[in-house]
This record gives structure tokens, C-alpha cells and sequence, in this order.
């Protein structure tokens, strides 16, 4: 629906989710400098997932961008994952601009599994699609990305949550899951079937809400709610008069999920606020844990992150010098580390998104812990 | 040994106006929850009664209880039990339709007297056992209306208590028992609600026709309130892609447990139903507790609107979907509650039909049909004398 003036709307919607300011990998409010084509040590990348094939990381971003490193730190871009748009998606979005978001890696029984989402600019009009791959070196002549279709998808009016930032994982029972979200009534688990590519049927199906905000009621449904975006347009569809209570809450702004097991706790990431505003980004990681996969995810206060809890995993974030924000994480383990992949908003950059690797140190109690430094 | 229904016959007692009714004691009591009488009680109860309620069911003696049950409400009678009534005239006859065993019906000459008729579902329908084997054969809020030749029944089926509840159709060419032409063809699931994805209830439908003629299902209970969603040509199908609106909601603590209807703050929304009169759409919806006999509070309020879509404003300017809703009917001494209406026009008059709970009779849901008023601003109004 805002194809039409999409330009004139980047001035005037709230500036919500990271992937949605994006086209094609570029950042907003960064102006685009040319990716460098060769190896780099600085990689601009969004919202990052990453994983190990043989020697090789990879690592993914909205786009769907993949670029690849053997130490973690100089990085080698590669092609993009997708050239063409899948078919369901240009059947169900006709308009929406081609560009995958907020990918999801992970590798199930010798197969690559790249969850991504779909979406029209501002709007929980949105799905989560999958492809499949033998591999991820693109190099190899057996490499071929095949679309597996839709999992999930969210309708404005009918949905308080948006189908975007996926992230799949195996629970400690072997059952398949999938976390997702991103604002409005905040993040989703849907168990999958099997075969990882469907929500799961009855008597299986299982939905949950495991992490969000608070959001002002009146907020209008079609909105994702950025309490801090003096744009919103609420009273173009009800009265002023009635939306005329001073806004406290937050909105909702909690999105890009991500669950790490470990020893016998469901470590439930999130990203809460602004991303996407290059040095006025206000992103932060929070987490919280649950033994059990539906939750009750509790923060380190025992606050229920379904009611706003969330502990800081960042340590010096409001101390850096060079990094303005830093959020939508994804976490792993490689070779026995446990690594914490984000990305920041560089200052000495324009603001621009870098890709941010961190090892995860655990405190005493449990809790995961990064150090951003400069 | 004696039989279920001989056993059944000792829980009924005669009420004052000669007719049997079960006495509202003991399992009886939680028994009469699952039947005709008060049956969506269930959605705004606690987990304890439906736990209770649901080891009753277990019981063997069901069975018998219930086929004794419904015939008592079988027996002729004016001042009919009555849960969530929907009302069409075909020919001469009146026929009412009301959440209960298989959706009870009713027909009527003159709409006072009422003779019970043969539900329009024998047994559950395949779908429905298959999603909600607990359900048993009770189906809920029946809306009918006729349309190119054919009526449109539009039921929900639920998990008690729970928003894990599905709104279908069933369709037939005539309403009258004794046709040839009268067989009810179920078209299955409409639309679905689950717990833990969706902030809303699929139940409650009722079938409205938007600008254009576009068809559009008004639908919900508690949760965020109430929806409209766009249907497909042929009624039997949401349209695609889907088109969904919020038309009416109450605040609720954001802090509630999503798999609670919210009906502690004041929040309870439900039971939608649309009217389009004078180029305007009127939505009626009923408020605060129904269902709880003596102490329900249950009222009904409506909303108007250019745009089937919404907003829908009460007389103060009050947008519905914020809270907003202007009086048509409310409970007073005799008739604590009131609620869950349906609107019509025969014969040039304007009716609403609705339940109200009877204080002289320990709170039962009767059946209400009152002449509408409409005031010189267009606002609908109606009495309980």
C-alpha cells in the first residue's frame, strides 16, 4: 500500500523495524557507501545470523546478504542468496519490494535452513518463508537454494503480532520451535512440524507469548507502536481528542528473537527500542530464561519478559565510544565458545551497521554477559 | 437397576408455572452449564468450574440427563429459555435459533408462543468433533439470515473457557421441518481462533453486507473485542487476502494472562451484531458479565458508522473500538441482565431480540423481543417492562 510514495514515507512512518529500513542491505539513515567488494574487517551487515560449514563461516543479514570468513574476523562477500523473488511471495505481496529480511540459519539432518521474512513497509502485512540448501559454500556446484514455502503469515486487523525476524530451534525434547516477532503484542513461539517448514497441526499446534511490552491500547492495530516516533499518524483514523492520554508505555518496541539452550535453561534474546537510526539508534539486547519452552521466560529481577522483563546483556553499551547501539543478536556455539552475533551502529561511520562477534561470558548465576568495547 | 433417565427425572423439579425443570443444585446445576441453558457461562468462568463441569461430563448418567433436559425445554411455553437468540421469518412462521445441543430451534407463529423443533445438528459435526472432542454436540450463537434463496446458519463451536474456538456454516433451502426441501448441508470451518496466537474469539458471528453488497462477518468475544473480517462471494469462506478490522474493544490489563477472556476490569466485550438502517451501520454488542444468572450485569450498547469497517461512534463521539458505546437496553431488577441481541425488521418494525436473565426464576436466560425506538438523532432504544 505505501509502494506507491514508498520515498515520501520514509519520512513520515515510524521507522520501526531494522529490516524494514532496509532496501536491499542498505541502511536508511546511513547514506549508502558502496560495500567494499573485496575482503574487509569491517563488514556492514543487519540484523546478522551466522553459522560453520567446514573452515567457512558465514554469515547472513537482511538482504538476503552472505558474506564469509575462516577467522571470524575478515570477511569475503558472496552471493546473495536470493536472485529472484520466491513465487508465494510475489503472489501474496504484489507490491512489497523485493528484499528478504531478518534471516535465520541452521543446519537439521544435513540440511541448511534459512527462515526469512516478508513484509509491506509499515505494516504487519508479513510472512516467514524458508529455503533449503545441501550447502552454504556457493561455490560448490551443488549449492541451490530451494524455496519451501511460506510457515507463517500475519494480516493486519486480525493479528497482534508481525511475522518477521524467525528464529527456529530444537527444544531439549526434540520438538521443534519456532520464535518470531517483531512490536505490536510482541514475540511469538509456534511449534513446527517435523519437516521444519510448517506450523504444526493439531493435536501439536502450540502458540505462546514469550516476550513483550507494554502497548498503549488505543494505539491503533495497524500500527507497530514506537512510543519515541512523533510521526505516528494515529489521529488520521480516530479522533485527536480520544488518543489525547499521555503515552507512557513502550509500545511494544521488542523484536528479533532469539533462543540459546543451555545448560537445561531456554535462553530467550530480544532487541528492545530503536534500531535503524544509525547514531540516534537507542537498541539494546535484553534476555531472560525459562526451563521450560513456553515460558515463563524470567529476567535476572525474576521479572516475566511477557510483562516487560528483560535483563541487559551488554555490559558497557552506554560507555562505548565508537558504538551508538547494538541489537538483533543471534548466539552460538563454535568449537566449544559461545559467541554473541549482533550488529552496532558505528559512530566513527556515519552510524553505518557493522557486524559485532563477541564471546558470551557467563556470571555465576547463569547469565550471559558481553563486553562491546571500542 | 435403574436407568439414567428415571435417575435424571429425580434432579427436575416443577416451577411455579407447571413446567419441569432441573433443580439447581448439585451436578444438576454444573449440568445445566453444558446444556441449553447458559451454556458460554463457561467462557467467563474459572478453570475450576469448567474442571468440575468436565468430570460431570465424564459420568455415564450424561447421556440420559441431557436428552431428558432438552425435553423439557421441548414443552410448549411463552416464556421460552432462550441463550443467544437469532430470529428470521420465513412465510407465516417465525424460527428462532439459540446456543444449545445440536442449536436448539424453535418456531412460532406469532412470536410469543414458541414450540420447540428439532435441533439442526443430530450429532457434532465431523470437524468439530475432530477439533473439539470436549465440545460434545453444543453449538453456540447461531445467526441466521437468507440470501439468494438460501439460509445462512453461522454457529461457532469452542473450547470452554478457552479462545481455541472455530466459527462454520451450514446452509438449507428452507427452514420448515415438513418440506422436502429441508436439509441441513454443514460447509465446515469459517474462520478459527487459538490460544496463545490470537488476542481474539471466533465466536459469536453474525453475517452483514457491507457497500457494494460485500459480504463481512462481525465476530467476538472478550480478548481485544470485537472483529469484523471480509467473506468470499459464495458466504462459505473468508475473501482473500484476508480483510480484518477491530470495531469494538474495552481496555484490558496488558498484563493478563493471554489465555484469559479478561472479564475481571470491566473489559468484556461480545456478541456483535450488525444493522444497516438510513445509510448507516449500527453495531450493537453486549457488555460486562453475562451468563452468571442473578448477578450478570450484561447490557447491550451499539455504535454507528459509515463504513461497515468502522469507526463506530456512540452518541458522545465515542469511537467503540476505545471503549465507546451508547445504552439500548439494561438490566434492572427483575431482569439483572440483559444482552446478546439480534436485530430485524418485520413488517416494517424494528426488533430487538435478546435474553435476559429472570430474577423470579433463579436467573435462567428467557427470551426477549422488544419493539425498537428510534429517536429523533437515529439512536435505537428499547424497554423492559
Amino acid at each position: 500500500m505505501y509502494s506507491n510514495n514508498y520515498r515520501l514515507s520514509l519520512n513520515s512512518l515510524p521507522h520501526f523495524l531494522c529490516a524494514l529500513t532496509f532496501v536491499a542491505g542498505l541502511p536508511l539513515y546511513a547514506q549508502p557507501a558502496p560495500q567494499p567488494q573485496g575482503p574487509t574487517t569491517d563488514p556492514q551487515i543487519h540484523d546478522p545470523v551466522m553459522a560453520k560449514e567446514g573452515d567457512t563461516y558465514y554469515a547472513f543479514g537482511t538482504g538476503i546478504t552472505v558474506q564469509s570468513s575462516k577467522d571470524m574476523k575478515t570477511w569475503q562477500r558472496e552471493p546473495a542468496v536470493f536472485t529472484t523473488a520466491p513465487e508465494w511471495y510475489t503472489k501474496m505481496f504484489p507490491n512489497a519490494r523485493f528484499g528478504q529480511w531478518a534471516p535465520d540459519i541452521s543446519l537439521h539432518n544435513g540440511i541448511w535452513y534459512l527462515y526469512y521474512a516478508v513484509s509491506i513497509f509499515g505494516r504487519n502485512a508479513s510472512a516467514i518463508g524458508v529455503a533449503t540448501n545441501t550447502t552454504l559454500n556457493g561455490k560448490d556446484p551443488k549449492s541451490k537454494w530451494v524455496d519451501r514455502g511460506m510457515v507463517v503469515k500475519s494480516v493486519p486487523g486480525r493479528d497482534m503480532w508481525n511475522a518477521i525476524d524467525p528464529n527456529v530451534f530444537i527444544d531439549q525434547e526434540g520438538k521443534a520451535w519456532m520464535d518470531f516477532g517483531s512490536f505490536w503484542g510482541g514475540i511469538k513461539l509456534v511449534r513446527l512440524k517435523d519437516n521444519l517448514v510448517e506450523a504444526a497441526d493439531p493435536p501439536d499446534r502450540e502458540w505462546h507469548t514469550i516476550a513483550a511490552r507494554e502497548r498503549y491500547w488505543k494505539l491503533d492495530e495497524r500500527e507497530a507502536g514506537d512510543a519515541a516516533n512523533p510521526d505516528l499518524k494515529y489521529d488520521l483514523i480516530y479522533p485527536k481528542a480520544v488518543l489525547a492520554r499521555e503515552q507512557t508505555s513502550d509500545n511494544g518496541s521488542i523484536e528479533g528473537p532469539f533462543m540459546f539452550v543451555k545448560n537445561g535453561y531456554y535462553y530467550l534474546f530480544g532487541s528492545w527500542d530503536r534500531c535503524c537510526r544509525g547514531v540516534n539508534s537507542t537498541y539494546k539486547l535484553v534476555v531472560g530464561r525459562s526451563k521450560k519452552v513456553a515460558g515463563p521466560y524470567l529476567d535476572r529481577l525474576n521479572q516475566r519478559m511477557d510483562w516487560g522483563g528483560g535483563t541487559m546483556v551488554i555490559k558497557d553499551l552506554a560507555e562505548s565510544k565508537r558504538w551508538a547501539a547494538a541489537g538483533h543478536n543471534a548466539a552460538y556455539t563454535f568449537d566449544g565458545v559461545d559467541y554473541l552475533v549482533f550488529h552496532a551502529y558505528d559512530r566513527t561511520d556515519n552510524g553505518r551497521s557493522k557486524l559485532v562477534i563477541r564471546r558470551i561470558e557467563w556470571d555465576s548465576a547463569g547469565w550471559p554477559t558481553a563486553t562491546l568495547g571500542d | 437397576m435403574r436407568g439414567a433417565a428415571e435417575f435424571a427425572l429425580d434432579l427436575l423439579v416443577t416451577n411455579k408455572n407447571g413446567h419441569l425443570v432441573p433443580e439447581w443444585t448439585g451436578p444438576a446445576r454444573a449440568l445445566a452449564f453444558t446444556s441449553a441453558a447458559d451454556y458460554h457461562s463457561a467462557f467467563s468462568e474459572d478453570w475450576t468450574r469448567m474442571r468440575r463441569l468436565s468430570d460431570i461430563l465424564k459420568a455415564a448418567l450424561v447421556p440420559g440427563l441431557l436428552t431428558v433436559f432438552a425435553h423439557t425445554l421441548c414443552a410448549e411455553h411463552f416464556n421460552i429459555q432462550a441463550d443467544d437468540p437469532a430470529m428470521i421469518k420465513q412465510d407465516d412462521t417465525y424460527y428462532l435459533f439459540c446456543t444449545g445441543e445440536g442449536i436448539s430451534v424453535f418456531s412460532s407463529k406469532d412470536m410469543k408462543k414458541w414450540e420447540s423443533r428439532k435441533p439442526v445438528f443430530a450429532e457434532a459435526p465431523a470437524w468439530a468433533a475432530r477439533l473439539y472432542p470436549k465440545s460434545g454436540n453444543t453449538e453456540l450463537a447461531p445467526d441466521i439470515s437468507l440470501h439468494n434463496g438460501t439460509y445462512y446458519l453461522y454457529y461457532a463451536v469452542s473450547t470452554p473457557g478457552a479462545n481455541n474456538s472455530t466459527i462454520a456454516v451450514a446452509t438449507n433451502r428452507t427452514l420448515q421441518p415438513e418440506s422436502p426441501d429441508f436439509k441441513w448441508v454443514d460447509h465446515g470451518p469459517i474462520v478459527e481462533s487459538l490460544a496463545g496466537r490470537d488476542m481474539w474469539n471466533a465466536i459469536y458471528p453474525n453475517l452483514a453486507f457491507g457497500d457494494q453488497g460485500t459480504p463481512w462477518l462481525a465476530l467476538g468475544s472478550y480478548w481485544y473485542g470485537i472483529k469484523v473480517a471480509r467473506l468470499n462471494a459464495d458466504l462459505t469462506a473468508l475473501a482473500q487476502p484476508e480483510e480484518w478490522s477491530t470495531v469494538a474493544a474495552r481496555e484490558r490489563y496488558w498484563k493478563l494472562e493471554e489465555t484469559d477472556p479478561g472479564n475481571d476490569l470491566s473489559s468484556a466485550v461480545e456478541s456483535p451484531f450488525l444493522f444497516k438502517k438510513n445509510g448507516q451501520y449500527y453495531l450493537f454488542a453486549s457488555w460486562d458479565q453475562c451468563c452468571s444468572g442473578v448477578n450478570s450485569t450484561s447490557k447491550v450498547v451499539v455504535g454507528r458508522s459509515d463504513k461497515i469497517t468502522g469507526p463506530y461512534l456512540d452518541k458522545e463521539g465515542q469511537p467503540m473500538r476505545f471503549g465507546g458505546g451508547s445504552l439500548v437496553v439494561g438490566g434492572n431488577k427483575s431482569w439483572p441482565g440483559v444482552g446478546h441481541n439480534s436485530v430485524y425488521t418485520l413488517e416494517g418494525k424494528d426488533y430487538l431480540v435478546f435474553q435476559g436473565y429472570d430474577a423470579s426464576d433463579q436467573g435462567r436466560s428467557k427470551l426477549w423481543i422488544q419493539e425498537i425506538h428510534w429517536d429523533a438523532d437515529g439512536w435505537p432504544s428499547a424497554d423492559l417492562q
